[in-house]
């Protein structure tokens, strides 16, 4: 969505610079017009009457006024005076050696037109002969056009067109060249986008942007593999843990239930045996969190029972010594029983324990723990609640307002959600559910976790 | 019980401390016949004392535990339990495949690895098993589904209460759920099961408690399930 509205922007402005330029062109030709024209205003045009109206004869004699005579002069410019019946000069000005004094109709009709003797001259008809005014040479050009009226209209008509038609051509090319800049670097813009994403990437590695393509492929690749060596670093760690741990947990276990040993012995037993208990369970959620966060636990979807479900996690926890400080309490609609969701049985099993944990884990003065499982037409909620201490209000935004576990750049971790209950989101997420937290302070804490139904 | 204790154990781990640790829960536990091997090979020549159980880890120096599982199984049918540091949900799915009983993951706690390995006895050896067990009223006999009372004739059990109680003898001390008894009363139909449960508990409860009212042998856990509590274990 947002490659195409930067494309349409792309052409947009791109219509808008074309536009300018053709502003620009015109006003420069303008301009140029102008120039030209102020350059050619003392031109024969122009030069050619005021001699005409102030030569003037008297008594036979013609004379030039001297203003005019100073015009002439500043163009180097030469002038004579045919006469109509003879076609012999009259009367001339600084007439060049070369220039003949008797014309025929024949002369007079070639040089009108074009030169005399490489001068370029030019005519004016008096009622007592012909005015003929002459340049240097090479100083002007003498241009001779005619043309039909349908021509010339073609021309003008033909002008207009081809000058919108270019514009048509230049936008169409225009356009045909971003589409094509748009179809080779969309995919490179939907490649980031899935990098950003943190999703893997592979584009084909053909076409002008191929070499783009293949370094977008490398770094997602690269990307790929090093959170695929994060999350095998914590598994192998994970891993490696479980031995040591399994000498610790399985003495303590056993050494706690042991008889002949002093109470006070024991009750240190239990103690280690409960801390061992809770490594184990920190370095299997952080071994889970790791491969939920790069895709590498795949769900294994089947239908699963709420209800049961909650009675086993339940059952584990009453099973496991808990201390009697601490009081589950189950409620479900009897109409709940048959109700299921598709999901990972393994991983809600998980969150409901990790819940159940987080209220234990905070409660060090014991509480009752309330699971209860509801449904409604589209979803299932399995609410896990405690009496407890609970949380401030602040707290509880912090705790909502959280990032994730493994992307936080957040050095303060005590402020972070524990390890269990970030699991917790990431698995209601993972089954696109969603988890709410109400709290209170002295009041317990409440999480929700709504799972939407599946229909067939 | 105690011809499960006498049963043999053979335990195999790459770690000796592993390997001493259960040992000594297994001996602190009643059990007194267990061998020990720290290489698969080792393991296999100890096959020929006729093992009754194999507690297999995975990760062996000369050969992964599920191949050294297969090995046996081609040639006895005793149970195996694994007992590893591989979690993992394929890896499990493995184990099972290679025809493991059951699957522990380490770490673990005592009390579980030794629940576990005495569950797999009973079951395989139960044709040697007592099904009789005392309850604090009287004394249950499965497999004539006779409950004794002291000063009474003996009561009969009805074929499904024989298997309520088989199930919850079986887990003993812990609860069950009420989706699992549920599915041994009637099957995988979850509907209006509730009902029909409570009544075959009720009848239970009639047969084996002295106070039916306030039931202390077969307790309720309310909305979760039962639980079964043998006599001295309480």
């Amino acid at each position: 969505m947002n490659i195409q509205k930067f494309f349409k922007r792309y052409v947009h402005s791109s219509v808008k610079l074309f536009c300018f330029f053709i502003l620009v062109n015109i006003f420069l030709f303008v301009s140029l017009i102008m120039v030209s024209v102020s350059h050619g205003n003392q031109s024969p045009t122009h030069l050619l009457p005021c001699i005409s109206d102030e030569l003037q004869q008297t008594d036979g004699q013609y004379t030039l006024p001297d203003d005019i005579v100073a015009l002439l002069d500043q163009d180097h410019a030469w002038c004579m005076l045919i006469d109509n019946a003879t076609g012999n000069v009259i009367w001339n000005y600084k007439l060049p050696a070369n220039i003949p004094v008797q014309y025929t109709y024949g002369d007079i009709a070639k040089m009108a037109r074009w030169y005399l003797e490489d001068y370029p001259v030019f005519v004016s008809a008096r009622n007592d002969g012909l005015l003929v005014l002459g340049y240097p040479k090479d100083s002007y050009w003498k241009l001779s056009a005619y043309k039909t009226i349908v021509s010339i209209k073609i021309d003008a008509i033909g002008f207009i067109a081809v000058f919108f038609l270019n514009i048509g051509i230049v936008l169409l090319l225009f356009i045909f060249n971003s589409r094509k800049t748009e179809k080779a670097i969309k995919p490179i813009l939907i490649g980031i986008e899935e990098i950003a994403a943190g999703q893997k990437t592979q584009l084909a590695e053909q076409g002008e942007l191929s070499e783009i393509n293949a370094k977008l492929n490398h770094v997602s690749k690269t990307l790929k593999r090093r959170d695929t060596a994060r999350a095998n670093w914590i598994s192998g760690i994970s891993h490696d843990i479980r031995t040591p741990l399994s000498m610790v947990l399985g003495y303590s276990s056993s050494l706690e239930k042991n008889h002949g040993l002093d109470s006070d012995v024991q009750e240190k037993m239990t103690e280690i045996r409960q801390q061992a208990e809770k490594i184990k369970r920190l370095i299997e959620d952080l071994n889970l969190t790791s491969k939920l966060e790069y895709d590498m636990q795949p769900l294994r979807i089947s239908n699963i029972y709420p209800v049961e479900l909650a009675r086993q996690v339940i059952c584990e926890f009453l099973d496991s010594n808990l201390d009697k400080k601490y009081v589950f309490e189950f409620e479900s609609e009897p109409q709940c029983e048959t109700e299921f969701i598709r999901g990972d049985e393994v991983l809600i099993k998980r969150a409901i324990t990790n819940l159940i944990q987080n209220s234990i884990n905070h409660n060090a003065n014991g509480c009752k723990i309330t699971i209860s499982v509801t449904c409604s037409e589209k979803e299932i909620a399995i609410v896990v609640s405690d009496n407890g201490v609970g949380v401030s209000a602040e707290k509880l935004k912090a705790l909502n307002s959280k990032t994730h576990y493994l992307e936080s750049t957040d050095k303060a971790l005590h402020l972070r959600h524990g390890l269990g209950v970030l699991l917790v989101l990431q698995i209601v997420e993972a089954h696109n559910g969603i988890m709410q937290i109400l709290s209170e302070e002295q009041k317990g804490y409440e999480t929700t976790l709504i799972f939407p139904k599946t229909k067939y | 019980m105690g011809a499960i204790k006498d049963k043999s154990i053979l335990l195999v781990d790459d770690e000796p401390a592993i390997l001493l640790m259960c040992q000594s829960i297994l001996k602190e536990n009643g059990f007194t016949n267990i061998l020990t091997a720290d290489t698969a090979l080792r393991a296999l020549e100890r096959l020929d004392t006729h093992p009754d159980l194999a507690v297999l880890d995975v990760m062996l120096p000369d050969m992964d535990g599920f191949m050294l599982a297969k090995v046996i199984r081609e040639q006895t049918n005793i149970p195996i339990l694994f007992l590893t540091a591989k979690g993992e949900f394929d890896d499990k799915a493995k184990g099972f495949e290679v025809g493991a009983d059951d699957y522990i993951v380490k770490p673990f706690l005592a009390q579980e690895f030794v629940w576990r390995v005495t569950a797999i006895l009973r079951r395989v050896y139960k044709e040697n098993e007592d099904t009789s067990f005392l309850l604090e009223a009287c004394k249950v006999d499965l497999g004539q589904a006779q409950v004794y009372k002291e000063g009474c004739d003996p009561v009969s059990l009805t074929a499904k209460e024989v298997e309520i109680l088989q199930k919850l003898f079986s887990n003993a001390g812990r609860i069950v759920t009420l989706g699992s008894l549920c599915q041994t009363v009637c099957g995988d139909i979850y509907v209006g099961y509730e009902k029909t449960l409570m009544s075959h508990i009720r009848h239970i409860w009639e047969k084996i408690e002295a106070e039916p009212s306030s039931p202390v042998s077969l307790v309720t856990v309310k909305g979760i399930g039962y639980k079964l509590i043998l006599k001295g274990t309480g």
